[in-house]
């Protein structure tokens, strides 16, 4: 045909491709004729869009090709049944090979579900784009920053009206109890002291009223539904609750205003009631002052501003604003949707928080399906190889390579499908421990459909990736070699094996290394000398007890069994919140930006505490003055610049007093932080009560301290903290991270031992003969088993070389989060090392030995 | 009714297939189709409908002679069966009964 303008080639090519071979000749007819027509008509633009738009206009099943296409169903069952048959007479194969898949997707689901979890926090309120929380920078001169999470009262008035970027601002205390009356007993609820707005910000939905009340009248409260659960009854959505009053304990009066939805447990703000922030500043009237950094502040920003714009918009509000006082302290904003992961400040920068963890985990959870695929990768290889008779065969029966890669991949996913399976079956079986563990609640709701395809997905790739390696080496090897066994013919296949196994115990020994590390950390941790004594010692509220009736209470208590002794405080001495920069002594700076902790105590307080005095006295009791004085610890001493500091006049809070004491340093926050300066006062008001136990006499302590709660307090439930259980649960998240190591650690020195088992076993087979004509030749057990071993302690040596520089980077920088740390020294370096090594040898040695004893005739016989 | 029943663009098709006899195929039909009608049609439609009548038993097809313009490929060449004229004439009687009562449109 000599036409000058031919259809288009890629359309027509295209047509050619799919077209069934009956149809093309009228379909490309019919298609060439109309081309053909619309040349002279229509012109050649048109009709070659025409023609290409046709051609994928006939692009439908009904003129597809078939025959190609369509799957054999007839070989598919029978690659099927030869797998099953494979699995049954390797049992032992199948069942580490799927249970060491299993293992770690099992693993890396319950990763996926805590990672999960853990996004989900503080996504839950509408607009949440929009809300924000608001943080201090507060600058030393020394030019550390510290970031503060509260902020001063007045604060809000002046964000909410003078800033444009500002839509809202509320406020809340940092949380309060409310102990209802409720025959026979009580309802203690946990809320907080907020201002109204906090409802229109976070668009809480109300189920009864509202809470309009709050803005008006002090004495008002909204509670939550489940607080209306437990206070009223289950029956309360019956009745019209609003405009009741709301009695606590104390006398107290509230007029219900209304009944929201309960706050979703993914939350960073939780609260079953809120008394308006009006009633906690008539009761607290110094809570106005502009120098009480003690509130949390929600705001929510107007639509068209951004955070960044936002915050350029308020930075400057405390300074601009503060009347009294020229301060600098620039004001920050944080996504509320953040506030969960991201809670770590260093020097005024956020500097991630919870989020590391997140990510820890989340690398780990790869790295362990990785190991999990190399492993099934590396087993599949090394027993395929045991089937070249079988492959050979094949082939001398004319299986073409792909229909032979197809049989493999077809075992290979069918494996991966049995380790889904079996690890479904785990996850179900151990998600109420890990729950335990984790300190999570979470339901097996997560099996959607589409979690199900995506697993069914990920699987699939895993199955064909880890098969495919095996699947064209066994098919790429030549018939007649394969009959013959020949299996080391290939000297890059062993290579990649040997690549695999050291991949694997890289991995692993950076894992124990690690576990080690943070195991070690924890350890420190527990059991440093914080230079107080937080054994046996008992936190209580103080609750209705008054200082006088707090006198009384001690004397009896002290006569009680069990009580070694019982002081008194305004919080945890180990976990100090309240600080400030009012502190004047002579000779301070005016310029000098320093903030001190403040503790208030009893005079039983540092001995009670084991606290070490290093120069003066402690408080007494019966010198009044001393009420006015003050004991400081080294850190301040230097940083007032004292050399004797004793009897020097500090004042602070408008209360003139003298230095009685310098103590050693000890820690009053978490050993993330440095020492911090502190000033210790006489506690006018305390709240705390410490009672320290006689050792193992706990119990009798605990009967003594209950009974005398009765006595004093019938209408309290009776409630309290050992001390050294608190300071525990500060590092939470720590133990957590730990626990999860370990496990993590456990699983792939599983996984990579099956792949060293797996390599060994491999190899002995292929030397039996070698083995046998050694032994026939004289050789000895000992130089049979290092011909043996030698090849994979190399192996184990290379990996421990890489791991090395590895592991110390990493926790390396997990530790430096930790003011007081441990040293990465070369022990632990050694200990990894170690039971690496140790692990391959158990796990070779069985192999190693028993193909040593063997009886070197049976092996020779072999053929 | 247990018979084929199909639609108005079968119809048409039908008809068509029915009026031109000879060298019925897929251009062919599409060069009818668009003079009578009016309207625009692409060669796969045709082909879908062709095919659908020809399963329906209403068309029957054998591959015919090859043109230049083709390339040299054959044509499907449809026939119109007995069936398919029964159901064309069952159509018009019922048509024709029902215009037989149908009132004059005096507004027409």
């Amino acid at each position: 045909m000599n036409n000058p303008t031919p259809p288009p080639k890629l359309a027509d090519r295209f047509l050619k491709w799919y077209c069934h071979e009956d149809l093309l000749d009228e379909i490309q007819g019919d298609l060439y004729e109309q081309y053909h027509n619309n040349l002279s008509t229509k012109g050649r633009r048109t009709a070659r869009q025409k023609f290409t738009l046709d051609v994928i206009r006939f692009f439908r099943p009904s003129s597809f090709k078939s025959t190609k296409l369509t799957v054999n169903t007839q070989i598919l069952s029978n690659y099927i049944k030869v797998a099953f048959r494979v699995f049954k007479k390797e049992k032992a194969y199948t069942f580490t090979n799927v249970f060491g898949l299993a293992l770690g997707i099992t693993c890396s689901l319950f990763i996926y579900l805590w990672v999960n979890d853990e996004l989900k926090y503080n996504q839950w309120p509408a607009g949440v784009d929009g809300i924000h929380y608001v943080l201090v920078n507060q600058i030393e001169s020394s030019g550390t920053i510290h970031t503060w999470r509260t902020t001063p009262q007045p604060l809000r008035e002046v964000l909410q009206d003078k800033y444009p970027a500002i839509e809202k601002a509320a406020i809340t205390n940092w949380g309060a109890t409310l102990i209802l009356k409720k025959d026979p007993d009580h309802v203690t609820l946990s809320g907080h002291y907020g201002s109204p707005e906090l409802f229109e910000i976070f668009s809480i939905p109300f189920i009864q009223g509202d809470h309009q009340l709050l803005y008006k009248q002090p004495e008002s409260i909204v509670i939550s539904e489940s607080a209306a659960t437990r206070y009223f009854g289950d029956d309360w959505r019956s009745k019209n609750l609003i405009g009741q009053s709301i009695t606590d304990k104390n006398s107290r009066t509230f007029t219900l205003s209304g009944i929201f939805e309960n706050i979703p447990k993914h939350s960073t703000l939780k609260f079953d009631f809120t008394i308006p922030f009006d009633y906690y500043v008539l009761i607290n009237p110094s809570q106005k002052h502009w120098g009480n950094y003690n509130h949390n502040m929600y705001v929510k920003l107007a639509p068209e501003y951004s955070t960044a714009s936002a915050n350029d918009n308020i930075r400057n509000a405390i300074s601009e604003n503060r009347p009294d006082q020229q301060e600098t302290a620039p004001l920050i904003l944080q996504p509320f949707s953040s506030l969960y992961l991201h809670n770590k400040y260093e020097q005024g920068q956020l500097s991630g928080g919870r989020i590391d963890y997140v990510r820890l985990l989340s690398i780990s959870a790869i790295l362990i399906l990785i190991l999990a695929g190399v492993n099934f990768m590396n087993l599949t290889t090394a027993k395929s190889a045991k089937r070249s008779k079988e492959t050979g065969i094949r082939k001398v029966m004319g299986a073409v390579k792909s229909s032979l890669r197809a049989q493999f991949l077809t075992e290979a996913i069918l494996m991966t499908l049995l380790a889904f399976i079996l690890s479904a079956f785990f996850t179900m079986t151990l998600l109420p421990y890990f729950n335990v563990l984790a300190g999570k609640e979470i339901d097996s709701d997560f099996f959607t459909p589409q979690f199900i395809l995506g697993s069914l997905g990920l699987i699939l790739s895993i199955g064909i990736i880890s098969g495919l390696y095996p699947a064209f080496y066994m098919a790429s090897l030549h018939p007649i070699l394969s009959l013959k066994g020949i299996m080391r013919a290939d000297r890059s296949n062993a290579l990649f094996r040997k690549g695999l196994v050291v991949f694997q115990f890289v991995i692993t020994i950076v894992m124990i290394f690690g576990s080690i590390t943070i195991y070690k950390q924890l350890q420190y941790v527990f059991s440093k000398n914080l230079g107080l004594d937080r054994e046996n010692v008992v936190k209580m509220g103080f609750g209705d007890l008054t200082p006088q009736t707090f006198e009384i209470y001690r004397e009896k208590l002290l006569k009680m069994p069990g009580i070694l002794g019982v002081a008194a405080s305004d919080g945890d001495p180990t976990n100090i919140g309240s600080s400030t920069s009012d502190p004047y002594w002579v000779g301070r700076d005016e310029k000098t930006e320093v903030y001190f902790s403040i503790l208030a105590v009893n005079s039983d307080f540092i001995p009670l505490m084991s606290i070490q005095l290093k120069e003066g006295r402690n408080f007494d009791r019966s010198i009044a003055s001393d009420s006015n004085n003050y004991i400081i610890n080294e850190v301040s001493a230097s940083i007032m610049g004292f050399d004797d500091p004793i009897g020097k006049d500090l004042e602070f809070w408008g209360q003139k007093g003298k230095i009685i004491g310098v103590t050693k340093n000890f820690h009053i926050q978490s050993l993330h932080a440095p020492y911090k300066p502190l000033i210790i006062r006489m506690d006018p008001q305390p709240s705390l009560m410490l009672i320290k136990t006689k050792p193992n006499m706990t119990q009798e302590a605990i009967a003594s301290m209950e009974t005398l709660h009765k006595e004093f307090q019938p209408d309290r439930t009776f409630d309290f903290t050992f001390m050294d259980k608190a300071y525990n649960d500060r590092y939470k998240s720590e133990l957590l991270v730990s626990q999860l190591t370990l496990y993590f650690t456990i699983v792939a020195i599983v996984i990579s031992c099956l792949g060293l088992l797996s390599l060994v076993s491999f190899n002995t087979e292929i030397k039996t003969k070698e083995i046998g004509i050694r032994k026939v030749m004289g050789a000895s057990m000992g130089s049979i088993l290092s011909l043996i071993g030698q090849e994979f302690l190399v192996l184990i040596i290379i990996a421990f070389v890489m791991a090395s520089p590895l592991a110390y980077f990493v926790m390396q920088d997990w530790l430096d989060q930790f003011a007081f740390r441990i040293d990465l020294d070369v022990s632990l370096f050694l200990l990894a090392g170690i039971s690496g090594f140790l692990l391959t040898l158990l796990t070779i040695g069985h192999h190693a030995i028993r193909a040593a004893l063997r009886n070197p005739a049976d092996a020779l016989r072999d053929e | 009714m247990n018979e084929t029943s199909i639609g108005s663009l079968e119809e048409t098709i039908l008809l068509i297939v029915l009026v031109m006899q000879e060298d019925v195929y897929g251009v062919s039909v599409v060069e009818e189709y668009q003079s009578r009608t009016g309207k625009t049609i692409s060669i796969p439609a045709i082909h879908t409908v062709l095919k659908r009548l020809e399963q329906k038993g209403l068309v029957t097809s054998k591959m015919g002679g090859a043109t230049t313009e083709r390339g040299g490929r054959k044509k499907r060449i449809f026939e119109i069966t007995k069936a398919g004229y029964k159901i064309l004439a069952d159509l018009k009687a019922t048509r024709d009964d029902l215009w037989e009562m149908a009132p004059q449109f005096k507004t027409i």
